[in-house]
């Protein structure tokens, strides 16, 4: 079955099994690694991608159901290799440390601050809800967003 | 890897009832996915043909009708979380849809989802026993339209072959008055207190393993509908779930809830009936002894939530009706 779609600002037209999922599409077939497989079943985060700004789960989604939208993955947050301002700021508040759950992190709070430039603590709390992290214990990864977004308070964030 | 099926993309409501016709073996609709994906994924399920609905604009309205609220069956619930006119109209539903899992997930889960899901903690489905929500149907004997309350639990009544659901409908007026100024007009049966409004107030509540992200250990709707002079109860409708293989109605406890006032003493008198119900489900289960606990501040939060409400609206209902200033009515999609 055709698929037409855009990923990343690109028209993309593919030839898709029905079965495949969206993150399978991603990885497999355009390349883009960078959204993560890890419990493909909706709890983790580590496959998040926006489809049309929304931050989804690719591992829920069927690749066809994304006909005609606009998918932006954690590779599209730098087309032209220069870091977005979130990825900057994940690497100078130490928020990433095995980096799996991080394109995760990413899109979901880039999905936060399309819609909310200047989100309060609870509100970057719940936008990453839906993302697990084994690693950072989840404190500098708020400090980062709060930075990226200019919120950063010179108080101490409230432990996870 | 998943099974292989064959998959229809219709863009319409006629255009899936027409390739219907040509479809043989089981039929799986597909709304956002967050159910059927994993099960198809590892085998669970394994329909001939899968009918994505997800991008069927007239299935994804939220809009008022005069009289009833009207929900499309692929309304999202970060749609239902964030429109102005549940909230206004039938809050206990935008509250339940603002806990269902993720961002992630309720940016693709949707309300006809959860439902043919049927999970027994499925969190819209004591709102919409709540509410008395009816369903629209159709399949390819044409169209039905059921109380959602017979669709669950009578035997047949349930989704045939090839039958989608298409609406959700329920009175409007959590507040007897629209968000736009429009007269909610009142049955005439339930209200006589010389032209002002009866107070309808609606809440959800859920306990779970953590505070969000959480499958519910229990969930909880009411509605209540009150006179506004005294503030007594004359109608309601109560909704447990997460207790059996699905939510139910609590009509013992509704009618003892009729004609008193919503006071503390009544929530006392509820609560120890919710314990009731809960040893009454359970019983001996290992989850009972924590389940009895829980549900007591279930009911707590419920149960105050309403108090809230009716205290905000007896204030703003004795400044006159309120004409809807500030908050913006969208409808979405239709
Ligand atoms: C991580 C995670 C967390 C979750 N948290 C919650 C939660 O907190 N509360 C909760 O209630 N649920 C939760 N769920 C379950 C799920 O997200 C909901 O049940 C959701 O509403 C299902 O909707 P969907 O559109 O994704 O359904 P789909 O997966 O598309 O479909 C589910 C079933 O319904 C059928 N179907 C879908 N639409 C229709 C229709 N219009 N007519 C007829 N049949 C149809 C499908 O054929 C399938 O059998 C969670 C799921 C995950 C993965
Ligand atoms: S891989 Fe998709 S949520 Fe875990
Ligand atoms: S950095 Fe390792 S899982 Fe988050």
């Amino acid at each position: 079955m055709e698929l037409r779609f855009t990923v990343n600002g690109q028209k993309q037209v593919l030839e898709v099994e029905p079965q495949a999922r969206l993150l399978d599409v991603l990885r497999e077939q355009l390349g883009l690694t960078g959204a993560k497989e890890g419990c493909g079943e909706g709890e983790c985060g580590a496959c998040t991608v926006l489809v049309d700004n929304l931050a989804v789960n690719s591992c829920l989604v069927l690749a066809h159901q994304a006909r005609g939208r606009s998918v932006t993955t954690v590779e599209g947050l730098a087309p032209s290799g220069k870091l977005d301002a979130l990825q900057q700021a994940f690497i100078q508040k130490g928020a990433i440390q095995c980096g799996y759950c991080t394109p995760g992190m990413l899109m979901s709070a880039k999905a936060l601050l399309l819609r909310k430039p200047k989100p309060t603590e609870e509100e970057i709390r719940m936008a990453l809800a839906g993302n697990l992290c084994r690693c950072t214990g989840y404190v500098n990864i708020l400090r980062a967003v709060q930075d990226a977004a200019g919120t950063a308070e010179s108080g101490e964030v409230r432990k996870a | 890897m998943m099974h292989k099926f064959r998959m229809a993309c219709p863009d319409s409501v006629a255009e899936t009832l027409e390739l219907l016709a040509g479809m043989e073996g089981e039929i799986a609709y597909l709304g956002g996915g967050t159910d059927l994906v994993p099960q198809m994924q590892d085998g669970r399920r394994q329909p001939d043909w899968v009918v994505d609905l997800s991008q069927i604009p007239e299935l994804a309205c939220i809009r008022f009708d005069g009289e009833r609220i009207r929900l499309g069956s692929t309304a999202t619930f970060t749609q239902i979380a964030g429109s102005a006119l549940i909230e206004e109209q039938g809050r206990c539903l935008a509250q339940a849809a603002g806990q269902v899992g993720s961002v992630q997930i309720r940016n693709r889960a949707t309300l006809g989802g959860n439902i043919a899901s049927a999970s027994p903690a499925g969190d819209s489905l004591p709102v919409l026993l709540a509410l008395d929500a009816k369903l629209t149907v159709l399949g390819p004997a044409g169209e039905r339209r059921i109380s959602f309350e017979r669709f669950q639990i009578e035997p047949g009544e349930g989704l045939r072959r090839g039958e989608l659901i298409a609406g959700i409908d329920f009175a409007a007026g959590s507040r007897g008055h629209t968000g736009d100024g429009r007269h909610v007009p009142a049955d005439k049966s339930d209200f006589s207190a010389g032209g002002r409004h009866p107070i309808r107030v609606s809440a959800f509540g859920k306990i779970g393993s953590r505070q969000s992200v959480t499958i519910a250990k229990l969930n909880m709707a009411a509605f209540l509908e009150m006179e506004p002079g005294e503030g007594i109860v004359v109608k309601s409708r109560l909704a447990l779930g997460a207790l059996g293989r699905h939510p139910f109605r609590l009509r013992n406890v509704e009618e003892e809830m009729r004609g008193r006032r919503l006071d503390d003493s009544l929530i006392v008198d509820v609560t120890k009936r919710l314990q009731e119900v809960v040893d009454g489900a359970i019983p001996g289960r290992y989850s009972q002894t924590y389940k009895r606990q829980a549900i007591r501040g279930l009911a707590a939060d419920v149960f105050g939530d309403l108090q809230q409400q009716v205290s905000v609206e007896k204030a703003s209902s004795s400044n006159g009706p309120d004409q809807g200033g500030g908050k913006e009515e969208q409808e979405i999609g239709c």
